[in-house]
Formats: C-alpha cells, structure tokens, sequence
C-alpha cells in the first residue's frame, strides 16, 4: 500500500510517498508497519496509550479515519492512504 | 489614479466587470501576523473595497524576517500588529476602506463583523480560532481559506459553505502541539507561497468564478521541493455539527472555548482549553529544550523559564502564565508554543 505522508513526517520516512507492505488490513497494521520500518515516527504519532496524537489525522481516500473505525478501519491496497498532521502556524 | 488597476483588469478573468465586484467587496482578515500582513497587503492593491484585520498582539522584532508590514519603528514604539498594519495598508492605497480591531477574535466579534462580510481569509496562529471561524462562515454562508505554515511547509484548503467539506469535517477535534512557528521555526519563502495560494483564491471568489476555486488540499514543502494535492470531495460530513443537516456550530458555545482568567493577586494567567485529549508532557518539554530553556518536570506538569515569564503545563493542557496579567498576550504565548 502506498502511504502518503505530510509535514515533518517527510523528514521521518524520507520522502512523500512510501511503499508499506502489511500482512493486516486496517488502518493499526499499516502504521505498526512504518513503526517497524521507521521507529522514529512512534513517537510523532502515538501516544503511550496507543492512540493517535491529537494532531495527527488519518485520512483514507480523503475521509479522516475518526468518521470511520478509526484506526481499526480496514483498507484495500488501492485506497489513498495519508498520514497528515495539520498545521496551525501563520 | 485612473490606471491603478489597469494591469489586473487585463488578465481577462477578472477584466473590468471584475475589478467593479472587487470594488464592492468586505474581506475580514483574522491575525495579522506573517500569513495576515501578506494576504492585506495584496488584498489592498487589489482595491477591495473594505478590508477589516483582527489582531491581539504587537510587533515584535522577530516578527521582522517575515512579516512584510512591519519596520523596526513599529518595534521600537511596541506597536500593536493591527495598528501598524492600518498605518501602512492606508499608505499602500487610500482608497481602500482599512479597519483594523485590536483583540482577540472571539465568536462574538466574529458574528458582529459577518454581517457585510464577504470573504474570510484565516491568517491565525490556531485551530480554535480556526473552528470558530469555520462555524461562523457555514452560519452566514461566507466562503473562507484556511492557510498555515511552519518551517519550511505550508498548506492551504477553500471552504465554500454548502458545497465543499468544512473544517470540522476534516478534523473533528482541535489539534493542538503540532508543530508552530516558535517551535519549529519559519521562512519566508513558505509564509509567502501560503500567501499566493490564499490570494490566488480569494481574487476568484471576489469575481465570483467559481468554476476557478481550487476543490483539493494543497501542501507543499519549499524547502524539499515537493508539492501534492489531496482529493476533499468525500470528506463531506453529512452529520456534521457545524455545516451537516443539522448544524448546531459547537465552536462558537463557550464551553468550547479557552478559558482565560486572571489569577487573583499572583500576576498569573490560567489557560484551560476545552476538551483536549491531553498534551504530551515529554516531548514539550523535549521542544522547550531543544529551544534553549530551562525546563523542570514531573509526570503531571512541566515548568519552563521563558524571557519574560514562567510557564507551567499540566498533562490535561491546562496552563499557567506567571509573570503577566495579561489575558490576550497570555493566550498569545500559549498558542504560540502549542498551536
């Protein structure tokens, strides 16, 4: 699955786009996934509870994962996947 | 000055009948920081007609690098960001209608001003104002654009009420201790690019070509070379409370606001904003230290010597500002360091 990623994260993953190959099939798997390939991002979007920051957004073809299952919302190889926290500065 | 606008009435989508419906147009520009002194400045040439800026903080010299009204007078003589803005937007052209409001744009201003209001460009700090904003703009239907920026990064994304998903559609909750200017630092090149991206959409919803506003979320990195956009359309919220069937504009009830109050006889400010899912104590304090301050902690609070103030931080985002009484700059401070 393609997972497109936004802001600082870039930094993390080291480009815009990465390739994730998950053996589960919702959103949770993909992340613990980028956790396992780039342990750095932990702490960027979970808390120590396991849950996602709360600037850290999910979205999945466009709709954020909170109006969905959240992170236990399943997703298909094809879905436009984007890890994005917003930005407040100005 | 009969050619003023000759060149923009040139470019043949917004011709002279265009530049008349900019003529006549109300723009309400909330913050007057980088994103705010760039969109009045170039909403001011443009010759709109009325163009009112909210802002509830001064000049600083920090504020020099980037934003582009301020001189090292207005430094000097501590001038407050919506004043020197009025000065200079005048100086740029009289005949545009400038009021400025020095305060903090609470849903109540924010209702008094939309009346005649015909165009919002968000140039705040956070997403509080942000989501009050939002529910202001879905309650008397006025299109607005959200911008931000941060190091090298910025985003931007045109809220049409009635036909493009809103703010609170997209994130639900109030983000806050992202990355801001103060923590992660900002360049000019970015606060501009944020800046062509809003005005670029505001000059087409002031000509009312609507089949021109961008629909997708654009973000960008100046620094990395790298541009996407991202599809919207979906994100639509039937049941959303502030632009669904029915809308009830929860950011605009004061339980959903920061409280501020004076502590009494302490030179304190108490800041609790409202519903947060908590703060990460550990990596605020990583970022105050990382920023050169002395900062002490334990796992319910944190506290931090800033220049000018003490700074404590409890673990559900409520906060403590020692060493000032005053509300608007104690706000200020906050959503400076969290967003």
């Amino acid at each position: 699955m393609q997972v497109k990623v936004f802001a600082n994260l870039r930094d993390i993953c080291g480009g815009v786009q990465v390739e994730v190959k998950s053996d589960g099939d919702r959103v949770i798997d993909i992340l613990d996934k980028m956790v396992e390939m780039f342990p750095e991002i932990d702490e960027e979007i979970f808390t120590e509870e396991k849950k996602l920051k709360p600037f850290v957004h999910v979205y999945i073809n466009g709709k954020n994962i909170i109006h969905l299952d959240d992170l236990q919302t399943k997703v298909e190889q094809s879905d436009q996947f984007a890890l994005f926290p917003p930005v407040a500065g100005g | 000055m009969s050619n003023r606008y000759s060149r923009q009435t040139l470019f043949p989508p917004i011709g002279k009948m265009g530049q008349e419906k900019i003529r006549t147009k109300h723009v309400l520009i909330i913050g007057a920081g980088a994103l705010g002194s760039g969109n009045a400045e170039v909403m001011t040439r443009a010759g709109v007609g009325k163009l009112t800026i909210v802002d509830r903080d001064y000049v600083e010299a920090s504020n020099l690098q980037r934003q582009q009204l301020y001189t090292e007078e207005d430094v000097a003589e501590k001038l407050p960001k919506a004043a020197a803005a009025e000065k200079r937007l005048k100086a740029i052209n009289s005949e545009v209608e400038i009021q400025s409001i020095i305060g903090d744009a609470t849903p109540e201003m924010l209702a008094e001003l939309a009346g005649d209001v015909d165009l919002i460009i968000d140039s705040t700090d956070n997403f509080e104002t942000r989501m009050a904003i939002n529910d202001i703009a879905q309650k008397y239907q006025i299109p607005w654009i959200y911008g931000a920026c941060v190091a090298s990064f910025g985003m931007s994304f045109t809220i049409i009420p009635g036909k493009t998903p809103c703010l609170n559609c997209l994130l639900k909750t109030v983000p806050i201790q992202g990355l801001t200017c103060d923590t992660g630092g900002i360049i000019g090149p970015a606060v501009q690019m944020v800046i062509a991206h809003q005005t670029a959409e505001a000059l087409k919803i002031l000509v009312e070509d609507w089949e021109a506003v961008r629909t997708s979320f654009v973000n960008f990195d100046m620094w990395r070379n790298q541009y996407t956009s991202m599809k919207m359309s979906r994100a639509k919220d039937p049941g959303c409370l502030s632009c669904g069937e029915h809308p009830e504009y929860p950011y605009l009830e004061a339980e959903n606001m920061t409280k501020t109050t004076v502590l009494c006889g302490r030179d304190t400010v108490q800041i609790r904003p409202p519903h947060t899912e908590g703060v990460d104590l550990k990596d605020m304090a990583g970022k105050l230290k990382a920023l050169g301050y002395e900062v002490k902690g334990n796992p319910y609070l944190l506290s931090a010597e800033l220049e000018d103030n003490r700074f404590v931080l409890f673990q559900d985002g409520r906060a403590l500002i020692h060493g000032t009484k005053d509300l608007a700059q104690a706000k200020s401070l906050y959503n400076r360091l969290l967003g």
